[in-house]
């Protein structure tokens, strides 16, 4: 059935701006899936009428991997809509597309390298100064090349981002591990994704959702565990409620700290004390075997069952009490063989009335939850952001809820999914796939494991011996070591620490203004964290340049650059190349390094690492000659499909394959392994799975007695919990509106006044009991800083009594000065969702 | 299902960016709400100046247009889209920015 409502504007006679207006229409019946008069759906590609250039390319925002088309008109985007050939987004965009136009036309845009400067020098103190490129890298070289003689390739360190593109991450680290021979390099996927990894790497030995988006019309249930889609993941949102709208048997639940919009779509809607989820985890593993609907077949033939260590400590600096007083805070990741019985006895503690009891949700509902997993019929995707991740036992409840698919065998087939989703656009492509993290290598290669840097060494045609064994420094360490002078030369690039990392105060703040250190911010705006570093480089960013994303169900895209970037911006793939020039070999590696390998005397780190015969082996020639290509007219080859060609050799026959560069040009995007030209859906499993030998129904070939574990693993308290004096949970998190930390979204001037700054959500009776009222400006403190906000009663997020929620992209509201720098000791990534906070009325 | 008079709130719509000759958003939309509330819902959104419902299906998804003057005015409306009692989803499928 379709309805439609007359429209004068479709008329045959119509204006430019009617034109438009039917274009708009017809795109958005498409998407509908709603038949329009053929008047309206052929416009859409009539190119001479709108004057405008259509290519495709990745959204920026998100870890969805929407394709948009672009439109370009004299060397500006001026027009997207979501591309009707993705199989994501199918031609929808969500409004953060409606950023994607002007993100690169702020204002403030950074045009130029600027340089702390006072008389016509660099001086820490000194004022920003507009220099050269050739002045920006002098200075570097010059800082770079000091640490490393006085301290040694410790001394110099790189924060990256999952928003890199893949070869700007996979020239990253080859500069840094191969290079300069540090380890400390680590992505802003930290704070966003390393619990995930850390659960993947622990339950399946290797990373990235087995299961894809095409389960979220397969699915029956849909369980949210800590992400609001509605706002975050809008695009995968609407195709749940596609499908719980068309099929009534479908059910949703969410669970969450408070409420927010995704209830609304709600069959069970669970608000639960901070903390508890691992509790309610357990609870169901504990109902599937008290019931009888554990998948014996399943678990006897594909998994193993091991108890965790617990008291793992807090991730906190050695000398934090609470660091003292953790039993195997030095081997968080340990565990132990047990046997199913012993597992069953585990975890038959938690009963339905001391979890109902403990997280507040009431029993009747924690059961009607736990059979959406017990009842073999139905068909549960799990999902999960950073309400898992962001949480001290971030890598435990990963590995919980693997638990329970495992358990029922729920796993790797059509619907049966437990899915990490993720928060920005190449998490996984860039920062997982590509490893840009301080302990790993890509195709999830280890630097701790001699044949994995082996192999590294052997496609890098380096010495043996080049990369280091120890691990770098990991995010929060970074700031640590900023902070205590062991780490002086510092590159930031495509994200804004500053404003993201937890306790700025008294961690990150004193770590850049340190005499001692240098810091260099590359950035296409001069946020929070450009403004406190002593060079800003001024970055291209998204379609001024050639660029690769991998979203979260392993699906690498890639565009061209569209537009030039304005000024002297320069991408991050240029100033990582162009950088490595300033090196000789004999500046960087160690003499006895040098003595044993005379070949690679007196080379620069650029003709080690890119013009090494592999990375420079595609002429110009290959690229196409529509679109423009900055970094190849710089370097005279193709170089990103040489870096891309390179990279992919780690993971092809390896079970990360990669399609041959070109491919990615032409289709929109491809799910890894690509195995003879064909995209892998659902991994570990036979038939679907090319690496499943014949014969074997699931093998989760990651382990090496391709079993998955199941991970005995207990409830223990948050870091901080609220006491007499500091009396409420505070938990952060993002809007819809300002995606990251505002550093592009508030560009917009009218978007930023939409949701102008961050409040403080919280329940109307907690306000009245302090005798607020929604609008009053009060400090939000915590035993580490403070800021000021005014009152949300109202609203899209409506807190539980005792807790409240501060979003973080407002740089005028630093929330992260409140927030406690705990960890999770397995994957170190912070948890940014749980501290202890009061309130008090600014008189 | 009837529309209530959107051609009257294009049309003053049209006259008001003549006069003040600003560049114009024009952008659209799917919407999803639950089949049944859509007959409630159109003559609602309707009535939101600067919207207009096109098309729905009972498969839930309904087609809208905005038209802005400038993004805070779109933004504004889209929240109202988003806001609007018995929507579940609002997604943006087409924009563009320009003299128009």
């Amino acid at each position: 059935m379709t309805k439609k409502t007359s429209d004068k504007s479709l008329l045959p006679t119509i204006s430019r701006r009617d034109y438009i207006k039917a274009n708009a229409i017809a795109a958005a019946a498409a998407a509908a899936g709603i038949a329009v008069p053929a008047s309206a759906a052929n416009l859409v590609t009539d190119k001479s009428k709108t004057q405008l250039t259509w290519s495709k390319a990745a959204c920026r925002f998100c870890g969805t991997g929407c394709s948009v088309m672009v439109g370009t008109k004299q060397g500006r985007v001026v027009a997207t809509h979501g591309d009707v050939k993705s199989e994501v987004n199918r031609g929808l965009n969500c409004v953060k597309g409606y950023f994607l136009s002007k993100i690169m036309y702020g204002k403030d845009r950074l045009k130029t390298p600027l340089l702390r400067m006072s008389n016509g020098k660099y001086d820490k103190n000194g004022d920003f100064t507009p220099v050269s490129w050739t002045q920006a890298f002098d200075i570097m070289a010059e800082k770079w090349k000091a640490a490393i003689k006085e301290k040694g390739p410790e001394s110099v360190g790189m924060f990256g981002s999952g928003q890199w593109t893949v070869w700007e991450g996979y020239a990253a680290v080859k500069l840094m591990k191969a290079g300069f021979r540090s380890n400390n390099i680590d992505p802003n996927a930290r704070h966003c994704m390393a619990s995930a990894v850390g659960g993947f790497m622990r339950t399946f030995g290797i990373d990235e959702p087995m299961g894809c988006y095409d389960d979220l019309e397969a699915a029956d249930a849909f369980v949210l565990w800590g992400s609001n889609m509605a706002e975050m993941h809008p695009i995968l949102w609407t195709r749940i409620t596609d499908r719980r709208l068309s099929a009534p048997h479908v059910k949703v639940a969410v669970l969450s700290t408070f409420e927010h919009r995704c209830f609304d779509l709600a069959d069970n809607g669970m608000v639960f004390t901070p903390q508890t989820d691992l509790a309610i985890l357990n609870f169901i593993a504990n109902y599937i075997i008290q019931n009888g609907h554990v998948n014996e077949d399943f678990v006897a033939k594909h998994t193993n069952f091991r108890r965790g260590n617990t008291d793992i400590g807090y991730g906190l600096r050695d000398e934090h009490p609470l660091q003292q007083k953790a039993k195997n805070a030095d081997k968080a990741g340990g565990s132990q063989p047990m046997s199913f019985e012993d597992y069953a006895k585990f975890v038959s503690d938690y009963d339905v009335e001391s979890v109902s009891k403990l997280s507040g949700v009431p029993e009747k509902q924690l059961i009607e939850l736990a059979k959406l997993y017990a009842d073999p019929k139905i068909k549960v995707m799990s999902l999960w952001t950073m309400g898992f991740n962001q949480h001290t036992r971030g890598v435990w409840a990963n590995n919980l809820v693997y638990n329970i698919h495992l358990l029922t065998g729920k796993i790797s087939e059509p619907g049966n999914s437990p899915f990490s989703l993720t928060g920005q656009p190449s998490a996984c492509g860039t920062a997982r796939e590509v490893g840009t993290f301080s302990h790993r290598l890509p195709a999830d290669m280890v630097v701790t494991d001699p044949k994995h840097r082996a192999f590294a060494e052997d496609v890098w045609k380096l010495p043996e011996g080049t990369i280091p064994a120890k691990p770098g420094l990991h995010a929060v360490e970074q700031n640590r070591a900023l902070k205590d002078g062991k780490l002086n030369a510092y590159w930031v690039q495509v994200n804004n620490n500053m404003q993201a990392a937890a306790n700025m105060m008294e961690e990150t703040l004193p770590g850049y203004r340190n005499p001692d250190n240098f810091i260099v911010v590359s950035d296409a705006y001069p946020t929070v964290t450009a403004q406190a570093a002593d060079l800003i480089l001024p970055t291209a960013m998204w379609v001024e340049k050639e660029g690769a994303y991998g979203n979260a169900e392993r699906r690498t895209q890639f565009w061209h650059q569209l537009v030039d970037a304005p000024g002297e911006a320069k991408s991050d793939l240029w100033q990582l190349v162009e950088f490595s020039k300033r090196f000789t070999t004999e500046d960087v590696w160690s003499a006895d390094v040098l003595e044993k390998n005379p070949a690679y005397k007196g080379k620069t780190l650029y003709e080690v690492l890119f013009k090494n015969g592999q990375v420079d082996k595609f002429p110009l020639s290959e690229a196409s000659d529509q679109y423009a290509n900055h970094e190849n007219e710089a370097f005279g080859f193709y170089i990103q499909k040489g870096l891309f060609e390179e990279y992919a050799t780690f993971g092809r026959g390896h079970g990360h394959d990669l399609a041959p560069f070109e491919v990615y040009h032409k289709e929109r995007g491809l799910r890894w392994p690509v195995v003879d030209g064909k995209e892998t859906r659902w991994r570990f499993k036979e038939g679907q799975d090319p690496y499943v030998e014949k014969g074997k129904d699931f093998q989760f070939y990651g382990k090496k007695d391709n079993r998955a574990v199941i991970f005995a693993l207990p409830f223990e308290p948050a870091a901080e919990s609220p006491d007499e004096e500091y009396d409420l949970w505070l938990s952060t998190g993002r809007v819809i509106e300002h995606w990251h930390s505002g550093s592009m979204t508030q560009r917009v001037p009218e978007l930023y006044r939409a949701f102008p700054n961050a409040v403080a959500f919280m329940h109307p009776d907690d306000a009245a009991a302090r005798g607020l009222k929604r609008g009053s400006e009060i400090r939000v403190i915590s035993r580490r800083g403070e800021i000021r906000t005014r009152v949300e009663t109202r609203g899209r997020n409506k807190p539980p009594k005792g807790l409240i929620f501060v979003p973080w992209f407002d740089a005028s509201q630093l929330i992260n000065k409140v927030t406690l720098d705990a960890t999770d000791p397995i994957s170190q990534q912070t948890d940014y969702k749980k501290c202890a906070v009061k309130i008090i009325e600014v008189v | 299902m009837k529309n209530r008079s959107v051609s009257r709130h294009v049309a003053s719509r049209r006259d008001f960016l003549k006069a003040k000759s600003s560049p114009s958003i024009i952008a659209s939309l799917m919407v999803q709400a639950r089949p049944e509330h859509i007959p409630a819902l159109t003559p609602e959104l309707n009535a939101i100046e600067g919207v207009e419902v096109h098309a729905s299906a009972d498969t839930g998804r309904m087609v809208l247009t905005i038209e802005a003057m400038d993004d805070q005015h779109f933004m504004g409306l889209f929240d109202a889209v988003q806001g609007q009692k018995h929507v579940i989803n609002a997604q943006l499928v087409y924009h563009q920015i320009e003299d128009i």
